[in-house]
């Protein structure tokens, strides 16, 4: 009987024994005085198979991985693409950082449920702001009805005072 | 989310509008807005036939809406 590494005993199907050769090419067994050489022999053998199935096991596992990370590549490229040329996303950028001004915003909440005169590139309004977006107001004008107007298109925001 | 312009206007989708753009005024049913869009359905009964508007968004000096 022999041992792997593992510490798992095994028995040798068939072994020859010649007065000066031994034969262990298949697992054998026998109790005879030079058997430990077929043990020897055999597990020498069996760690290579063992070596060789891991590394098999490990190309397998690799290319595998490597197919899997190139899947994830594609697909992550493409939805970054597709976001970046979205419409949305160009708005949000020309939004962003070109046309808006944050300081407007902050300016015009000074302005906030106050009565005011609006200029725009399309006229003037009366009424009061109601609401700051990030590159609009809304704006109930005196009549009653409900106004956007984006900042971009107001030339100045005049205080309407009580005195 | 970010509020925008845009995502305000998309919020009165098939309501009375009122636009001004490049000093015309259009008045309508704002039938669709996209992100450098906005199309307004105008309808005179009786005076020719619907007509949309494309109005660039960047154009808009402002929307007034119906009560």
């Amino acid at each position: 009987m022999c041992k792997n590494n593992s510490g798992h005993s095994f028995y040798f199907t068939s072994c020859t024994y010649t007065k000066n050769q031994h034969s262990c090419d298949s697992w054998s067994y026998h109790e005879r005085p030079n058997s430990n050489y077929c043990c020897s022999k055999v597990l020498t053998k069996l760690k290579k198979m063992e070596q060789n199935i891991i590394n098999e096991l490990k190309n397998y596992i690799d290319t595998q991985l490597s197919a899997a990370v190139s899947e994830i590549n594609q697909a992550t490229n493409q939805t970054v693409k597709t976001n970046l040329n979205s419409p949305e996303y160009a708005v949000f950028l020309q939004r962003t950082l070109g046309d808006l001004d944050p300081s407007f915003a902050e300016v015009a909440k000074q302005y906030l449920n106050e009565e005011i005169e609006l200029t725009t590139t399309g006229g003037v309004l009366t009424g009061i702001i109601t609401e700051i977006g990030i590159d609009y107001l809304k704006f109930t004008e005196t009549t009653g009805t409900d106004t956007l107007v984006p900042y971009n298109h107001i030339s100045n925001i005049i205080l309407k005072g009580n005195g | 989310m970010i509020y925008m312009y845009y995502d305000e206007l998309k919020e009165y989708l098939l309501q009375q509008v009122y636009i001004v753009a490049n000093g015309e005024a259009y008045s309508g049913i704002l039938k669709d807005v996209t992100p450098k869009v906005t199309v307004v359905r105008t309808v005179y009964p009786g005076y020719g036939d619907i007509t949309d508007y494309m109005i660039r968004i960047d154009d808009i000096a402002y929307v007034r809406f119906s009560q």
